[in-house]
């Protein structure tokens, strides 16, 4: 058997630049791809642009390269062709041995190490060794098949985030590729026969009657369009969003810093974590950017020794991956585990055993980037009540959360005129750091369906009104049990699916904290939710006017929240009567709500 | 998963979706791409002959429901359109599909493949291969633009190069013959070489994407490859 350096097993974004990077470093590098291209979703799956932060280290070198190798005559300038040619061609210059149409099947392992991969190529099955494996596959296939432990999905319930529909376009007045690309609804790509129903269903939106009116559509991606899959836990302590949005991060090992906002495409958000809706709704903050620090230790997976993780994958948190899962994040990461890699094996000894000073030079940095972050909540008392009595009262809200103390705020708040901004917003920042002084003024927002919309966010700033119920959710407050009847009865209301979504898990909150109202919450839920007709819709995000029932999704949860009361109920007849696809009924079944 | 089914073929190809839709409900269909008709539409060859009808009810319906959605219109074909109008025929005839799958091994009776979800070993009455055929030559495609406003070829060679009508008409399909046995690597390679000595007929036209599968031209066309599976002839 063949014995490398370093194997990479997926030579998609991460994998590709990891490859090369390792090979650069002198490592005897096997690349085993199941597809038939380098690059991924970066290149087969049509998505070559940065979201917001450009490349760095070796990444932005292989682009400049790549616009340099395939010039303008002759080549589109799309990185969705060039760079795929690219990619290769740097690594099989630096002697990667590449083996296309090859998957891995299986793990070789000594005790605790990872020593090789078993693949299969054409019904062919090899075996392939190395003294450090690293797995790019994207969905942490290598780590599970090993026993690491991971993670899927939410909390709640395990759910990935929505997957994208790919489609490239061609644009001949530009001369250029780009893609069609919106969420396409959620799936869990572990599962069948669901994966490949959804697969097969998907594809139907390009159906057009008249395609002399959709000549741009040039290439189905051969790629599945997953945004997010299985975690590893990693070795030592998981990075976590409450790190980056309390000022807790340790970039004392950072392998990269990534400029991003929380880049959720979720659209059943009550259904995410508190801190997530705290942040996205409560303060609409979805448009503002932050620093977030990767640590060395989320591409080692807890407990195996030989073996790293480098591609969305790595090892931090859900709520933390909206932010760290973009193409410049994989080039870096790639960049990072090549390197490291490349280092153990020469030195015989494992990847978390290589000090971080004898690769951080080689990677490119950001200047101090975590003071950035601090800044945006560096507000003094003036600065904050200022910002509350704004039209943009995200950062004072936030800043008011982690520095001003709650008998302050209430202080400022029992001298705000009730109904306006400042009373409002203030009633937003105690129920931030969990104080019912203002869940008065929060009911009357929910009574008065607020209309008041911040400016402060580039997209989806939040609407009062809801926004008030869902804090009084998170306030867990029993007044608000009819408020929530009554919204929930108003089949007429603006922004019907936030007010519906929101007033369903503050009815669940309320339940659960406040035994004495289960009775009466059931009884509005059952209501609600056994009524076949009760349906709800969001727009899917990338569109305009592709709306996807979310009805399904909270009939499961609402049924589950009442399973775990001991109260009997027919949601699960009303889930069945409104004809679920493929992924909500093995949701529903996954979740013990059908059978 | 069901542990036998009466037929499982292998390869969600044109002719394998016409074969399992001739052999009714108890069919797998096992594939490593995410969706039906590859050997076709993630290449940039189209075939030719579409104005010969096929001799299946169900591919001649396919073939007129391709004209009147305007994705074949004489010659020229727009290839993307493919996927989405055979995606819909496999989901009227409930066609069953594993998407994803890596091969590990088939015999008469038996097939055993990794899945999303794990391994499978499935027991069955029959095997179809109707992976695509390799002979000598495979094909690696790509898809060239020539300009706004401007009319590709609509066949004939230019170099080493094919040429194949598609649609828009301003963009065409090149294709360069490599030995069957040539790895992906050598191809693109090739490919890269043959296309920065083009002759005069592409000088103009400029490389817009590589297809990530080799054209095999075992059949003329997409159309005649389901009515084959339908026929049940290979």
């Amino acid at each position: 058997m063949k014995k490398y350096d370093v194997i990479v097993a997926g030579f998609g974004t991460a994998g590709a630049v990891a490859a090369i990077a390792a090979a650069g470093e002198g490592a005897s590098v096997l690349a085993v791809e199941r597809n038939t291209y380098a690059g991924g979703s970066h290149t087969g799956g049509f998505v070559p642009s940065y979201y917001i932060q450009q490349p760095v280290g070796l990444m932005k070198r292989i682009d400049e390269l790549a616009h340099t190798d395939y010039p303008q005559d002759g080549y589109w300038q799309s990185l969705t062709e060039i760079k795929k040619h690219e990619l290769e061609k740097l690594a099989v210059e630096r002697g990667v041995e590449i083996r296309y149409e090859t998957a891995v099947i299986g793990v070789l392992k000594t005790g605790d190490r990872v020593t090789g991969v078993r693949c299969v190529c054409n019904g062919e099955i090899s075996e392939y060794s190395a003294a450090v494996v690293i797995d790019c596959t994207a969905d942490a296939i290598v780590c599970r098949m090993a026993g690491c432990e991971t993670r899927a999905g939410r909390t709640r319930d395990g759910q990935f985030m929505p997957f994208t529909n790919s489609f490239c376009r061609s644009n001949s007045e530009r001369r250029g590729t780009y893609v069609a690309n919106f969420d396409a609804g959620r799936i869990d790509q572990t599962r069948e026969p669901e994966f490949s129903r959804t697969m097969l269903n998907t594809v139907l939106v390009h159906l057009h009657d008249d395609y002399s009116e959709h000549r741009s559509l040039c290439a189905p991606s051969d790629l599945p369009g997953i945004r997010e899959g299985h975690k590893i836990v990693p070795e030592g302590r998981m990075a976590t969003l409450a790190d980056v949005l309390d000022g807790e991060q340790d970039a004392s090992e950072a392998i990269g810093f990534v400029w991003s906002n929380l880049d959720t495409h979720a659209n059943d958000m009550p259904l995410e974590s508190e801190l997530i809706q705290d942040w996205m709704i409560g303060a609409s903050m979805w448009g503002i950017q932050l620093w977030f620090a990767v640590p060395r230790n989320a591409l080692i997976p807890k407990g195996v020794k030989g073996l790293m993780a480098a591609a969305r994958h790595l090892g931090v948190g859900h709520d933390m991956a909206y932010a760290l899962r973009m193409n410049t994040l994989m080039g870096f990461i790639g960049e990072a585990a090549g390197y490291i890699a490349a280092l153990a094996a020469k030195r015989g000894v494992d990847p978390i055993a290589v000090p971080y000073a004898d690769f951080a030079g080689k990677l490119e940095l950001p200047e101090k980037p975590l003071e950035y972050n601090a800044s945006l909540w560096a507000l003094d008392d003036d600065a904050i009540r200022a910002g509350l009595d704004s039209d943009k009262p995200g950062y004072a809200m936030w800043a008011a959360r982690r520095n001003v103390p709650v008998e302050k705020l209430e202080k400022w708040y029992d001298s705000a005129a009730p109904g306006g901004n400042l009373r409002r917003h203030l009633a937003f920042t105690l129920a931030l750091k969990d104080s019912a002084y203002g869940a008065a003024e929060l009911r009357d927002a929910v009574r008065e369906r607020d209309e008041f919309q911040p400016t402060h966010s580039r997209k989806y700033n939040h609407f009062r009104g809801y926004v008030a119920l869902y804090f009084l959710g998170k306030l867990a407050d029993p007044e608000a049990v009819e408020l929530c009847a009554e919204v929930l009865a108003d089949q007429e209301i603006n922004h019907k699916y936030e007010y519906h979504s929101n007033a369903l898990i503050a009815l669940f909150k309320i339940g659960r904290h406040h035994p004495e109202t289960r009775r009466r919450v059931s009884e509005i839920i059952r209501a609600t939710l056994e009524d076949p007709a009760w349906q709800i819709s969001s727009r899917l995000k990338g569109t305009t006017d592709t709306l996807k029932r979310m009805d399904a999704v909270f009939r499961c949860a609402a049924a589950c929240e009442l399973r775990g009361w001991g109260v009997e109920n027919h949601i699960a007849e009303a889930l069945l009567a409104n004809h679920p696809d493929a992924y909500e009924r093995d949701l529903a079944e996954r979740l013990g709500v059908i059978r | 998963m069901k542990e036998h089914y009466s037929t499982v073929v292998l390869g969600a190809t044109w002719f394998g979706c016409g074969t399992a839709a001739a052999l009714g409900s108890d069919v797998l269909v096992i594939d490593q791409t995410i969706s039906p008709g590859s050997d076709f539409t993630m290449t940039f060859y189209p075939g030719f002959g579409y104005d010969r009808e096929p001799e299946q009810v169900a591919a001649r319906e396919l073939a007129a429901e391709l004209v009147r959605r305007r994705v074949v219109v004489g010659e020229r074909v727009q290839i993307a359109a493919l996927t989405p109008v055979l995606a819909k025929w496999c989901i009227d005839r409930d066609i069953k599909f594993y998407f994803s799958t890596d091969l590990i091994a088939a015999s008469a009776r038996e097939v055993t493949f990794q899945a999303v979800d794990g391994f499978h070993t499935v027991t069955c009455d029959r095997v179809v291969d109707a992976r695509p055929r390799v002979g000598t030559d495979k094909f690696i495609t790509a898809l060239v633009d020539f300009g706004p406003g401007a009319t590709a070829p609509t066949g004939g060679r230019c170099g080493d190069f094919e040429l194949y009508p598609l649609l828009p008409e301003n963009q065409c399909g090149v294709g360069l013959a490599v030995p069957a046995a040539t790895g992906w690597v050598e191809a693109r390679r090739r490919f890269i070489d043959c296309w920065n000595r083009r002759g005069a007929a592409l000088a103009d036209a400029r490389l817009v994407l590589t297809a990530a599968r080799f054209a095999f031209k075992h059949f003329d066309n997409p159309v005649q490859a389901l009515d084959c599976g339908l026929a049940r002839r290979g």
